[in-house]
């Protein structure tokens, strides 16, 4: 639910859909020297501007320790955006900087000082969004910095003040709760919007669409018709230029803890009442909630953790990761994670959810793929139907966004033989509108203060629960890593994952 | 065998002379079997039915909607009424094209029908077979408005005209200093005498939209919003059809009397309102940045806050603007306001 300062409604945006334009406000960037501002929020702040969701009054603050003036700091944000339109330009013109470190107390006496300019010669309202860009080892500190300069209020009780946190949100469930504790000692929970890029995509907001908009797809929806799940998020690349980063994160913290558990987490969710930031993550949790974490005993038989050899990926040879620039030649950090969700409540049990995620894996994709139980009994002769599999509905995030059903059919002839084809929908090809960047959407959310496609705190917590026990036993001696060559879909081990259970995982 | 055309390659074609709808309608089936074993992806969203009124806006409507299928999947009837063409009969040319929707292949349709003698006046009997059955038909007439009672306004869900051609222009350049005097506004009333059952989706106030967006844009947050209920004087600029529209616009949004509104005749549209609020003036201005397809917004508050905002224009085309009105079939409220508030200003 937006918290928003207006107080009237602007009788000239009736008709206009512009509900979604944002108000009147200040963001601003700690770490905007960084990639993230320039790769991401830059060019996501201009596409809303073309499209015009950014209010005119609108100004940004960039933050950061590299010595800068306001013009070398516009300059920056214009190169950022190479293709920028032609307004592109008078919006960086009413942007600032500030060069100082992200505690010391003058770096935020100045920051208040700006805000004050800003309000007074641009009309933004005293409204306030701050975007923690920076390593995540500083988002507790900046947080206790804003709370003692009183810079978590704004001006006026009608201003809005919120805080974007990137993700990772802590390493565990420990540091997780650790930060949260300092975050909420200068921020309500209703003003913090952690950022999980996924959730801004399209077509993950699609499968509440699929799900909640269509009377055909919910009641299939469930342990009565499906036999089990696959989430698959595939990338093609390798770790590249963020081998040291990678070694202090790897496949489970950097996809499964975040991306995959939103994923599921929608897929498996009950109904919210309605589409709003409290109805949608108080199901999202319970689904979590539902999920039985492993004892760290137990991991091991239904965790797969594998790294990429050297092999052949897109037609050229590629180094395995512990080759990569700056990854430890013995190096156990997991590039690929295959495992078994159990989710224990009355819609899902007994319907596994596979999960895999690795890198150098033949193609970037990413899918839900919901397989249904075999029909009870199949009147054809069985020669005439070896072509027939179980019915399987793909929802595909990326790249090529739709929904692929699989059903069986009689193939034209005498005889009565069955076999399976597809059915696709696209959805570029059903609609005019291009869809909207995942940042550029987020972005506009914080904004207008819709917190839906954010993580709550809770969420995270949950998340960490899970992910938690595969970490600890992961960290034990001898704990073996599997090896796959680079262009493959993983090692042998996650195959007998799921064929020890009479399964396989799906071609996406 | 194939064809560009300008939106999309012809994949199959086939027309005939005097022919039966049955014969059009066999063609059809076979085109889309035939399309079937192509990759592309067939997925449409409306049927739309053009009411072209000659051969030459015939030929013109073709070429819209071929680019038009590519951005927006459609199954096009392009159908040119001839009652008083002799011997009676129906003249017909079916295509099947692919184009391109961003990176996704799609398949349309068009069918291209000139109706002689009495069938002609009976139109919507022989759409009715063509149009794809639970979706949305929308009925374009390229030329002047419908009349309410022409037999394509009742079979379709929206009405699709462009009110550039309801209403005589002025050559932009006389002195026309006053509302009454302003022609077009008796075309604007046969405009409104579509409201009722239907959607109008009136392409002049699509491309008007910029201009709304911006003004409106300028009254948001809690600085500038209150002098939105404070308009002293409103001055509207442009060609007749967009100052009328915006006029009527403003009028009906924000209660204006037309002793405050003030529609001046340019080449580009323009807004500039001044208003009052807490002592203070402040000045809202959306024009057109000279010699450049840009839009500059600003905003002013007397000894307060300012600022300016520049975007630039859609390249808004005709199939652009078509694919732009029939994303959101619907009635629209404010439109309707605005057209009964422009045509009240004349009285």
């Amino acid at each position: 639910m937006a918290d928003t300062a207006e107080v009237t409604e602007n009788p000239l945006a009736e008709g206009l859909g512009t509900e979604r334009r944002a108000p009147p406000c200040v963001m601003v960037v700690f770490g905007a020297s960084g990639d993230l501002t320039a790769r991401k929020l830059l060019p996501a702040l201009e596409r809303l501007s073309r499209h015009r969701r950014l209010p005119a009054a609108f100004s940004l603050v960039g933050i950061a320790r590299t010595e800068m003036e306001d013009d070398d700091f516009r300059r920056r944000a214009v190169e950022a955006v190479p293709d920028a339109g032609p307004g592109w330009e008078s919006v960086v013109a009413g942007f600032r900087y500030v060069a100082g470190e992200y505690t010391h107390p003058d770096t935020f006496d100045t920051l208040e000082k700006v805000l004050d300019e800003i309000d007074a010669s641009r009309g933004t309202g005293g409204n306030r969004l701050y975007y923690l860009a920076t390593v995540p080892g500083l988002f507790g500190g900046i947080a206790r910095a804003l709370g003692e300069h009183g810079l978590q209020r704004g001006p006026h009780p009608d201003a809005f003040v919120r805080v974007v946190v990137e993700k990772p949100y802590g390493r565990d469930l420990a540091s997780a709760r650790e930060l949260d504790e300092v975050v909420h000692a200068s921020f309500k929970e209703e003003q913090v919007y952690r950022i999980d890029h996924y959730l801004g995509k399209e077509t993950v907001q699609n499968v509440l669409a699929l799900r909640f908009a269509n009377a055909l797809f919910e009641p299939v929806w469930s342990r009565q018709y499906l036999d089990h799940v696959q989430v698959t998020v595939a990338e093609s690349l390798g770790v590249g230029y963020r081998g040291g980063f990678y070694e202090t994160a790897g496949a489970l913290r950097d996809i499964v803890q975040n991306h995959v558990m939103q994923v599921v987490a929608i897929t498996a969710m009950e109904p919210s009442a309605t589409v709003d930031a409290t109805g949608i993550r108080d199901e999202k949790v319970k689904a979590l909630r539902a999920i039985q974490p492993y004892s760290v005993h137990d991991v091991p038989r239904h965790v797969v953790r594998a790294q990429y050899q050297t092999g052949w990926a897109g037609g050229e040879e590629v180094v395995g990761y512990r080759q990569e620039k700056g990854v430890a030649p013995d190096s156990t950090t997991e590039t690929y994670v295959a495992l078994k969700l159990e989710i224990d409540n009355w819609r899902w049990a007994g319907v596994p959810f596979y999960v895999r995620t690795g890198k150098r894996l033949p193609k970037r994709v990413t899918e839900v793929a919901l397989t249904f139980k075999s029909v009870p009994h199949l009147p054809f002769a069985s020669s005439l139907a070896s072509g027939l599999s179980p019915n399987a509905m793909i929802v595909r995030i990326q790249p090529d966004e739709g929904i692929t059903i699989r059903f069986g059919a009689k193939v034209p002839g005498q005889a009565f033989e069955v076999r399976d084809v597809l059915m696709d929908f696209s959805y570029g090809a059903a609609f005019l509108e291009e869809s909207p960047d995942a940042y550029e959407r987020l972005l506009l959310d914080a904004m207008v203060g819709d917190a839906t496609l954010f993580i709550r705190s809770d969420e995270v917590e949950q998340a960490w629960r899970i992910a938690d026990p595969i970490l600890e036993a992961w960290q034990g001696p001898n704990v073996p890593v599997a090896r796959y060559p680079s262009g493959t879909w993983g090692p042998d081990e996650a195959d007998r994952l799921i064929e020890n259970d009479g399964r396989h995982w799906r071609m996406p | 065998m194939s064809e560009n055309g300008s939106g999309g390659a012809v994949l199959a074609a086939w027309r005939a002379t005097d022919v039966t709808m049955g014969d059009v309608l066999a063609q059809l089936d076979g085109l889309r079997r035939a399309g079937q074993r192509s990759l592309a992806n067939r997925t449409s969203v409306v049927t739309l039915v053009v009411a072209a009124s000659s051969e030459a806006e015939a030929s013109a409507a073709v070429e819209v909607v071929h680019d038009f299928g590519g951005r927006h999947p459609a199954r096009c009837v392009v159908v040119r009424a001839a009652p008083d063409e002799s011997p009676a009969g129906i003249d017909a040319r079916v295509s099947l094209l692919q184009g391109c929707s961003g990176d996704h292949p799609v398949w349309f349709e068009d069918i291209r029908l000139t109706v002689r003698g009495g069938a002609a006046l009976h139109l919507a009997h022989l759409v009715e077979p063509l149009v794809l059955s639970d979706l949305p038909v929308a009925a374009w007439f390229p030329g002047r408005a419908p009349s309410p009672r022409h037999s394509l306004v009742a079979a379709a869900d929206a009405v699709v005209m462009d009110s550039k051609y309801a209403i005589e222009d002025d050559g932009a350049q006389g002195d026309e200093p006053t509302v009454a005097a302003l022609p077009g506004t008796r075309d604007l009333a046969d405009v409104a005498a579509l409201f009722g059952r239907q959607a109008v989706v009136d392409l002049a106030w699509i491309r008007l939209r910029p201009w709304r967006e911006l003004l409106a844009a300028l009254f948001d947050g809690s600085e500038y919003r209150p002098f939105a209920f404070g308009v002293r004087s409103a001055e509207v600029a442009g060609k007749a059809g967009a100052r009328l529209l915006l006029g009527g616009w403003l009028s009906s949004r924000l209660g204006l009397a037309s002793s405050r509104l003030h529609l001046l005749p340019a080449r580009h549209a323009s807004l500039r309102l001044v208003a009052e609020h807490d002592g203070r003036t402040g000045t809202f201005v959306v024009e057109r940045v000279q010699g450049e397809r840009l839009v500059r917004a600003s905003a002013a508050i007397d000894g307060g806050p300012r600022h300016t905002e520049v975007l630039a224009l859609p390249q808004a085309d005709l199939s652009w603007s078509l694919a732009q009105g029939l994303a959101h079939l619907g009635r629209d409220q404010v439109y309707e306001d605005a057209v009964h508030a422009a045509v009240a200003l004349s009285n």
